[in-house]
């Protein structure tokens, strides 16, 4: 047996599970369900077994409950201003138009804008042809879901360069409005992205504290007309010039309370601020940590940090700058020269111990990067 | 013995006859896929409860959809497996981290639990394919767990038949050369 052929019998007799015996028969039993009931009572949209309460981790969706019909754009840039992210408006602003549109399954994807700087890919676009729930179900009603794949110019898809993601949707009568951004390292050149839909809808599992469906009957989802995603392909490619910013080595670090912090990289683009950054204790292995209250401050302006994404959490945490991050600030700025400061005043910090509750500990952690 | 990577042939021409699907050919569509469509979603999914879960999912959303099928959709598993594969995204999404503390996306690392040589053996190699960039990751599950062909694949990501397997091609390569 050659190694080739070794390597896939060893793949597929790792991936040959079977189901336990009471699964197989709970997903048997669910499914004879669906092909038993009669069409007239058959749910369009059964939630799962495990319970209905996912948290919306990334996806903060606004029904605009005003009972008026608000055009394609006046929706996108309504859900753009919603996010209270300068830097989202930025990027709507120096978006390049396109008003692509493709038409699968009944639903008419309009492709309205796209923007690319070195910190983050934005897109907007607009769904018309999903049927709108019957009735506001829960406070902020349904909230539409999707799937979205990109790929820059290079090939790569968002996941091979893009380790958050944050998207926003908003509803209208016969009207639903996203944008969706991908933050990280795009590709530093011009040339042809693809956005694919494969996915669009009303999900049950995402709506489910609206529909109230815990006992995991579905009822008011379906009397809600809460039918679930639909399945197509709805594929753009669209082009975008080299996206701008400015990417700065560093070696800055700061030490208190045996914690040394030590900003890597900082990337600066006319939409967020970001950086590398990394933690380490003098006695302890830190297996993941936090930036409390941070900001970044550069010519008298203040950027405060909202996010930071763990980089590489398998791998182990004891390379030169200890545990890493990515951070990225709610705007960013078009000059790049000059001196950036990235202010701590706290942070949190966990290790492998499963016992141990996230530590906090008190700075300032203040690291200076001069920009030519 | 060179593995096999087709599922067996249950004599289901009829799932597929014509352009279109319908309710009465849903059960056997079922019965064929029912297995490696959980087999990879459990390769996606940190349980076997998960894995059930989204199978339930998948086929829900496919008897919802049997109506919206198209032959040039790339064929029904294609189409089933672009489902599975959506409906795993939709829950990988929503099981993401807050933005403030958001984890890398696309790692389906597993910890072994167990100290059985054999399931030690099984979570090495899967640990290693969860470390494969996504296509890579994405193009071998769909083989191996789903047992789709390279054509199918392409329907599934969006991808040309030579790209897919390409991919499968690296994923393998860099397999062979961890061990």
């Amino acid at each position: 047996m050659t190694r080739h052929e070794d390597i896939e019998e060893r793949l597929l007799g790792a991936l040959a599970v079977v189901p336990s015996e009471d699964g197989l028969r709970w997903l048997d039993q669910r499914v004879a369900g669906l092909v038993a009931q009669p069409a007239a009572t058959r749910p369009r949209w059964v939630p799962g077994r495990r319970g209905l309460l996912r948290p919306l981790a990334l996806v903060a969706a606004f029904a605009v409950a005003t009972g008026t019909v608000v055009g394609a754009m006046g929706l996108l840039d309504r859900t753009v201003e919603d996010s209270s992210l300068p830097g989202w408006r930025t990027a709507w602003d120096r978006a390049e138009v396109l008003d692509l549109q493709q038409t699968d399954n009944g639903l008419t994807v309009t492709l309205e804008r796209a923007y690319a700087d070195l910190n983050q890919v934005l897109v907007g676009f607009t769904v018309e042809g999903l049927e709108a729930p019957t009735s506001t179900v829960g406070e902020r009603g349904p909230a539409i879901d999707w799937v979205a794949e990109l790929r820059d110019p290079t090939g790569r898809t968002a996941d091979q360069w893009a380790p958050s993601s944050l998207s926003m949707g908003a509803d209208e009568t016969n009207l639903s409005a996203v944008i969706q951004t991908w933050q990280g390292a795009p590709a530093p050149v011009a040339g042809t992205w693809e956005l694919t839909v494969t996915s669009i809808g009303y999900s049950a599992m995402t709506n489910a504290g609206s529909c109230g469906a815990g006992d995991g009957t579905g009822d008011a989802c379906a009397s809600a007309g809460i039918s679930g995603p639909i399945e197509g392909n709805w594929s753009f490619e669209f082009d975008l010039p080299k996206p701008s910013g400015t990417v700065v080595a560093s070696e800055a670090t700061a030490t208190k309370e045996d914690a040394t912090i030590t900003l890597s990289q900082l990337r600066i683009s006319p939409t967020m601020v970001s950086g590398r950054i990394g933690l380490r204790l003098a006695d302890e292995t830190v297996a993941y940590w936090g930036l409390l209250d941070a900001e970044v401050r550069h010519d008298g302006a203040t950027y405060p940090i909202n996010m930071a994404t763990h980089i590489d959490p398998e791998d182990p945490h004891d390379g030169p700058n200890g545990d890493e991050n990515e951070f990225g600030t709610i705007g960013g700025s078009d000059e790049a020269a000059g001196e950036w400061v990235v202010h701590i005043p706290q942070l949190s910090y966990g290790t492998d111990d499963p016992a141990q509750t996230p530590v906090e500990l008190s700075g300032p952690w203040t690291l200076t990067v001069t920009v030519p | 013995m060179r593995a096999s990577l087709v599922n067996e042939d249950l004599g289901l021409a009829a799932e597929t006859e014509g352009d279109r699907l319908d309710p009465s050919s849903f059960a056997i569509l079922y019965e064929k896929h029912r297995l490696p469509v959980y087999r990879y979603l459990r390769a996606r999914t940190p349980s076997d409860a998960d894995a059930l879960d989204l199978a339930a999912d998948t086929f829900e959303r496919a008897f919802a959809s049997l109506g919206r099928f198209r032959r040039r959709d790339g064929g029904v598993q294609a189409w089933l497996f672009r489902i599975a594969r959506n409906t795993a995204i939709d829950a990988h999404r929503r099981r993401r981290p807050t933005v403030g503390l958001a984890g890398a996306h696309g790692h389906l690392g597993r910890v072994a639990v167990e100290a059985d040589r054999l399931e030690h053996e099984r979570t090495e190699i899967l640990d290693l394919v969860a470390r494969l960039p996504g296509d890579q990751q994405e193009a071998l599950l769909l083989r191996y767990a789903g047992g789709l062909t390279a054509r199918e694949i392409g329907f599934v990501m969006g991808k040309r038949e030579g790209a897919v397997q390409k991919q499968i091609e690296r994923g393998l390569a860099a397999l062979r050369e961890a061990f």
